[in-house]
């Protein structure tokens, strides 16, 4: 996984690209690390360009929506129209956990 | 100044071997100067090692090495009829002597010497005459350092031996051959199914469970991430879901209650698949519930293409409160349902490509044309044909097809 942040005034911007496996948890963990470093009142991943994600890749969204809630941030997923990342989180009901922009 | 040698541990390391066992280790000292090796002795005995031997030459040395390996050789490298570096190779190429660490004695600026020994496979290089506070420093390092390497050789050896257990214990979880044959006579049904690691433990398992003389539960779990941390959590999820009374609930409730305990006994972040359902061989039914699992498949062999169940649900684990749905299939007599982790439609083909979403059916499909009475050989045989290497996830298949139900028994 690639991830880039970006900010605009109060709103922070997450972009994920590549595939979000376990194997990643190292790197979520700098992700979580680098927006702790950040202010703002809301968060948005954006997933539209993720390749692949797996169980264990929703498991690592969730330790994002977890940093979210102690920075006291809102949080909302982009996700993408259709293939298999747009499945995954479908399946998953993921939207119950967090919400999807639309 | 010399410079501080490479082998020696990291500083945090000198808390992790008690003094005691580095003291007690069996030193050889190998020099054919008598006086050189009196000193060195006597160093080593002043600075509280009690067990050093020595040898006068190679061919001594090497028959001492044989006898009993010491725990460290100082070891000189002009000596008669068989000299250090001749000991050193030999060393190096005998297994049990490989790993013990040799602290070369040299002449001041012999640095064609030094190369030599270093390649030959010295651990360290001491000039003489001896500095005596550096000779017990590599001494002590190179001691340290050996035990540290044997503790470590243990440790791995017991863990080893430990996930064998694990994995003999995760083993046996699964249905048991007594378990399905029992499900065929009593329902019909022929349970055939193929359960394989791709780590050394596995975040998979399944199940079935007979409710009465009509039903039969049948559950397929796969926990995220690989390893002993999702092997501990099939054995958390495994009793959970065996302890619940699954008569009595319809699917949806089921997987409600299991997700609120899974919940509250998982770390945070760890999460599972699970696909729970009931066959009704009464009602010609299937009904589940499913947590994010691979969508089911139902078909029958020669009949046109089987169709995908739905499959949405939240992922179990995920949050304390999930409400699941409870989902209905037709499954008559002759029919069929396949279950599979989602290693199947998840794994790459040598162009890197996923299989994809269709591949789970058109695998199933194929194979039930060369082989109607037990498809999952060929269907294994081709997936891993097509696919690269192992799969990255643990791969389970279950495939169960409902005969007429045996009378006796």
């Amino acid at each position: 996984m690639e991830y880039d942040i970006q900010q605009a005034s109060d709103r922070i911007n997450v972009t994920i690209t590549g595939r979000l496996t376990f194997k990643e948890h190292g790197k979520c963990r700098d992700l979580i690390r680098d927006l702790g470093n950040m202010n703002g009142s809301s968060e948005t991943i954006d997933l539209t360009n993720l390749e692949f994600i797996d169980s264990a890749g929703l498991g690592l969204l969730l330790r994002l929506k977890e940093a979210a809630e102690q920075a006291s941030r809102s949080l909302s997923l982009r996700i993408p129209s259709e293939g298999q990342v747009y499945k995954m989180l479908t399946v998953a009901e993921f939207d119950k956990m967090i919400p999807f922009e639309s | 100044m010399e410079p501080r040698p490479v082998e020696s541990p990291p500083a945090a390391a000198d808390d992790a071997v008690d003094p005691g066992l580095i003291d007690d280790a069996r030193i050889l000292v190998v020099d054919d100067d008598e006086f050189i090796s009196a000193m060195a002795q006597a160093y080593l005995e002043h600075a509280g090692f009690s067990r050093i031997e020595t040898a006068t030459d190679g061919q001594t040395c090497l028959d001492r090495l044989h006898a009993s390996p010491p725990d460290i050789v100082i070891l000189d490298l002009q000596m008669p009829v068989v000299g250090g570096l001749d000991v050193l190779r030999r060393m190096r190429e005998t297994p049990a002597l490989a790993d013990v660490p040799v602290l070369v004695t040299t002449g001041i600026d012999e640095s064609q010497e030094r190369n030599e020994a270093i390649r030959a496979g010295a651990n360290s290089l001491i000039s003489k005459p001896f500095d005596a506070p550096l000779l017990i420093e590599k001494t002590r390092s190179l001691i340290e350092r050996q035990i540290l390497v044997q503790q470590l050789n243990l440790y791995r050896e017991r863990v080893s031996r430990e996930l064998e257990m694990a994995k003999e214990l995760q083993l046996a979880l699964l249905p048991s051959d007594e378990m399905i044959a029992y499900v065929r006579e009593r329902y019909g049904c022929r349970v055939s199914s193929r359960f394989r690691s791709s780590s050394e433990l596995a975040g998979d398992f399944w199940g079935l469970q007979p409710l009465n003389n009509s039903q039969l539960a049948v559950y397929s779990v796969d926990i995220s991430g690989h390893g002993v941390a999702a092997a501990a959590n099939t054995f958390r999820l495994h009793e959970i879901i065996q302890s619940e009374d699954m008569h009595a609930l319809p699917p949806a409730d089921f997987l409600a209650r299991v997700n609120q305990r899974f919940h509250a006994r998982i770390p945070a972040g760890q999460f599972a698949t699970i696909l729970y359902g009931v066959i009704d061989v009464a009602a010609d039914s299937f009904t589940y519930a499913s947590a994010a699992a691979p969508p089911p498949i139902i078909g029958r062999p020669g009949a046109g293409a089987p169709r995908y169940l739905e499959n949405r649900g939240i992922l179990a684990g995920a949050t304390s409160r999930a409400r699941f749905s409870t989902y209905q299939a037709t499954l008559r007599t002759g029919d069929y349902l396949f279950l599979y982790s989602d290693a199947l439609p998840e794994a790459s083909t040598s162009t890197g490509e996923l299989l994809g979403d269709d591949a789970p059916a058109r695998f199933l499909t194929d194979a039930l044309s060369r082989d109607p009475d037990d498809p999952l050989p060929t269907l294994m045989d081709a997936f891993y044909a097509r696919t690269t290497a192992t799969p990255q996830d643990d791969l389970t298949l279950i495939y169960v097809r409902r005969g007429p139900q045996e009378t006796g028994g």
